[in-house]
């Protein structure tokens, strides 16, 4: 059987349609998660444990830089007009696309993203960076350094803690989706 | 633009930031956008109490006074833009802007799909919970507890990512199939702007000039 | 000599990746004014062929392509996708699936933006199209509340909008009953005297009947020996389930009304009635997922007898590395001789180790039906739509499947269109018409053939080649 010739077969884009639409579409997932998944937990950051662990899996399934990034923008957009989020939509847009930048930082770092360490670190830093942003405009808007970092000692911890927990969740996931097959049904397609 | 002024005013000084604030709140009552700005502003309004009364007590009133309506503005600066507009308006903007299609096209179709996902989202949890999972934790050690929500987690969270793939695949094949990557491309039309859509960008770039440039 | 062939496939053969089987080499040369229908068991290689003949492998697919596939004299893998597209258009499977645009006048305008017409082109051919296939009410409305037909019209405009010289379908009557097929293929007879050929894979053969000058071709393996399915021993006891009233109200709406059944293991029922007349909602109710007015109840003691509701997508459940693993998760015990049993009746004893992602269409809905057997306690089976998009050779396997059950006590209730199917496997058929229970009949009562309600049979029976 003969290799067929690729000659005109190389798409010249970075991300493939089909990446473009499965990040799209986990982008979708994320706020669909963030709005219709109610946890019992009454902890800052506890959102992450979902939300980091879809950000993560979206990094390892189009293993690219910036997929992550981009899955979270295109979620910011989506959750700013659907009206997500307590604090409007520019902190909405902006805490979405930190998170999903956060991972990607984390995955640039190393060579196979797909670790349970990795994929905690990543969750965790993605979620860091959501409070982040949120300190970042709060001091932005002049409210008093003291006042803003008083009262994100905790929710630094609980942040960290979750977006760890959602990063390994995301490891569990990777793991399962890979045994079960999916990772074959994607090498298949362009 | 409105919403883009509103997002850089609250930098400004409390005088002028009071006439920028006065004017976007009679362009809301204007507009019928109340309701979505009152329930924005109601969602921090414990937030916006304890900082107003922790700036009052140790900086002074007029502090306290600029940090709310700075936080205020702030939190209903996009308001009226996601009040106003829908996202096929957003993709028509993005694209007339330059967006590449295939950007423009990912926002509208994973737009779409969120009807898609809770369908589906709804599906896979009740098949799963057929087969116990997602069921009480009962009698459950507290670490055994967490083991099992975590492996619950997994169960539904797995089916998830392979419907959004397939349905990403189902939509690639369309898209290819009607040539969605040729060269040669009808530009998009976008929205059409009427009177008072030019009167309030007209409105807004004065506003802005006279709060900035004038002294 | 003729006009040149718009597509040809000489020996053209694609492998997946896995552990999957090489589909062809086919050949194939389609002219202008043909209509040819393929036809071919499931996992025959349609949906591969049909891909290659419109350029989607190798341009979307990493497999192995081997052979040949010229399209408008051009080899296909070396002319870009988008340009192969204004020659050869590909009607896939599901339409819902294919919705690209808002609207339905921009789900057609999607692909004239792309095929290069002026302005003015591009508008006339839209409105065409939106009248040549009967659209021009709808152009506004959003392409998902369109009905399964209506969907079908509208791939069918967009894509034959772009006028391409070949037009190819993937089981295009797949999800229609008998009347919207008809008026599918009238559309496909209209578009051949029009000038475009046309290339349909389809196992239906019935409703291509009335058009002329049809090629016919089978894809696949002759009909193979029928393998003799295991029997299985009795594992329920005798019981009775008693429904009385039962009701369900969805959204305001009254979707089930008073519904009074008396069932028995080992029987297999079938539920049938049009689109909206409560089938699936019964079903649901009867396998307790569905909270309803009325009583469902044992009779003679021993509680509410369970069902299991087997679901028409198993990739809702799929999330486990082997098929073995798959159907026994969850379960803290189970019999190892009653799961090599259904293994065996299922046709699933040779994927045991296999990843479920990896299964075809058929091989995982049986999978679904596995999961649902091995739940303790089980007294019945629910499954919904199960012939759908299903050969003459797999509706044959599942009823003989569905005997078998019944066979071991099992009460087995189908939803189904398929009136003749129903007629052939189950010992009763219960009708529904506007969420009312109307007719209860067995498959040899000679009014149950006899209209009575607004829906015609979607199925054929099998049909000689």
């Amino acid at each position: 059987m003969n290799e067929n010739d690729r000659t005109t077969l190389a798409a010249p884009h970075y991300l493939t349609l089909f990446e473009l639409l499965l990040l799209g579409m986990l982008g979708a997932l994320v706020v669909f998660a963030n709005v219709a998944l109610r946890f019992p937990i009454r902890m800052p950051g506890h959102s992450g444990i979902v939300w980091m662990a879809l950000l993560v899996i979206a990094r390892v399934i189009v293993p690219k830089h910036g997929a992550s990034s981009f899955a979270a923008v295109l979620s910011g957009v989506l959750a700013a007009l659907m009206g997500v989020g307590d604090k409007g939509a520019l902190n909405t847009l902006l805490s979405y696309a930190a998170a999903g930048v956060g991972v990607d930082v984390v995955c640039a770092l190393v060579r196979a993203p797909e670790r349970a360490a990795v994929c905690a670190a990543a969750g965790a830093v993605g979620n860091l960076a959501k409070l982040g942003v949120k300190v970042l405009l709060e001091l932005w808007i002049g409210i008093p350094t003291g006042f803003v970092l008083l009262g994100r000692v905790y929710p630094a911890v609980t942040y960290t803690v979750f977006g760890a927990a959602g990063g390994y969740l995301g490891f569990l996931v990777l793991q399962a989706l890979r045994r079960a097959g999916f990772f074959a049904y994607l090498a298949e397609r362009r | 633009m409105l919403s883009l002024a509103a997002s850089l005013a609250v930098m400004l000084p409390l005088g002028k930031l009071a006439v920028f604030v006065s004017c976007f709140g009679a362009l809301v009552v204007a507009g019928g956008l109340t309701r979505p700005v009152y329930d924005h502003l109601r969602r921090i309004r414990v937030l916006v109490c304890v900082l107003f009364a922790l700036d009052w007590l140790f900086i002074g009133l007029g502090f306290a006074v600029l940090i709310t309506l700075r936080l205020g503005l702030l939190v209903t600066a996009f308001t009226l833009l996601c009040a106003t507009t829908t996202p096929e308006e957003v993709r028509q903007v993005f694209e007339r802007c330059g967006m590449p299609r295939r950007l423009a096209f990912t926002f509208a179709t994973a737009y779409r799909s969120l009807d898609l996902v809770e369908t589906e989202w709804h599906g896979i949890l009740e098949a799963q919970r057929a087969r116990g999972i997602m069921g009480p934790a009962s009698a459950d050690p507290p670490w055994s507890g967490w083991r099992r929500r975590l492996g619950d987690a997994v169960a539904l969270v797995v089916p998830a990512v392979v419907l959004v793939a397939q349905r990403a695949w189902q939509v690639t094949e369309a898209a290819a199939a009607r040539g969605f990557d040729a060269p040669v491309r009808r530009p998009s039309v976008g929205p059409r702007l009427a009177s008072l859509d030019h009167l309030l960008l007209a409105g807004t770039a004065g506003l802005f000039i006279a709060l900035y440039v004038v002294q | 000599m003729g006009e040149p062939a718009i597509v040809t496939a000489e020996q053209a053969a694609y492998q997946y990746g896995g552990c999957r089987d090489t589909v062809g080499p086919f050949d194939l040369t389609v002219q202008r004014g043909d209509f040819h229908l393929i036809s071919g068991r499931s996992g025959g290689g349609k949906s591969t062929l049909a891909r290659m003949l419109s350029g989607l492998i190798p341009h979307l697919y990493r497999g192995r392509f081997a052979g040949q596939v010229r399209i408008e004299g051009r080899l296909s893998h070396q002319v870009p996708l988008w340009e192969l597209s204004t020659c050869v258009g590909l009607v896939a499977q599901n339409p819902a699936a294919q919705v690209l645009a808002s609207t339905v006048a921009d789900e057609i305008g999607f692909g004239l933006d792309t095929a290069g017409f002026t302005n003015g082109e591009r508008d006339g051919r839209l409105q065409t199209a939106l009248a040549g296939f009967g659209l021009e009410d709808c152009a506004e409305r959003d392409p998902r509340t369109l009905s399964g037909g209506e969907q079908q019209k509208l791939m069918l405009a967009a894509l034959s909008a772009r006028e391409p010289r070949a037009l190819v379908l993937d089981e295009p009557l797949s999800m229609l009953d008998g009347a919207v097929s008809r008026r599918v293929v009238d559309a496909l007879a209209r578009l051949r005297r029009e000038g475009t050929a046309v290339v349909v894979f389809e196992h239906r053969t019935r409703p291509f009947a009335p058009v002329e000058g049809v090629k016919r071709l089978r894809l696949g393996d002759n009909q193979r020996p029928e393998q003799p399915l295991p029997e299985l021993r009795e594992y329920v006891s005798a019981f009775r389930l008693h429904a009385t009233g039962v009701g369900v109200e969805l959204g305001g709406r009254s979707v089930l009304r008073d519904v009074d059944l008396d069932l028995a293991g080992g029987q297999a029922v079938a539920v049938v009635g049009a689109n909206g007349s409560g089938k699936t909602t019964l079903l649901r109710a009867l396998a307790g997922l569905q909270a309803h007015q009325g009583q469902v109840r044992g009779v003679g003691g021993g509680g509410r007898p369970l069902l299991g509701m087997c679901f028409q997508n198993a990739d809702r459940q799929i999330f486990n590395a082997t098929v073995r693993q798959e159907i026994l998760f969850g379960l803290p015990t189970h019999d190892e001789e009653f799961y090599r049993s259904v293994l065996d009746l299922l046709g699933l004893a040779p994927y045991e180790q296999t990843p479920p992602l990896l299964l075809s269409e058929g091989e995982k809905k049986r999978l679904a039906l596995a999961i649902v057997l091995l739940r303790p306690g089980l007294c019945g089976v629910c499954l919904d739509e199960p012939t759908l998009g299903q050969d003459a050779d797999q509706r044959r396997i599942l009823g003989r499947i569905i005997r078998r059950l019944a066979g071991a006590g099992y009460l087995c209730l189908i939803a189904t269109h398929d009136l003749e199917w129903a007629a052939q496997w189950s010992d009763r058929i219960l009708t529904l018409e506007r969420g009312r229970l109307v007719a209860s009949a067995s498959p040899r009562d000679p009014d149950l053939l006899r209209p009575r309600i607004s829906w015609s049979p979607c199925h054929t029976a099998a049909q000689p080649q």
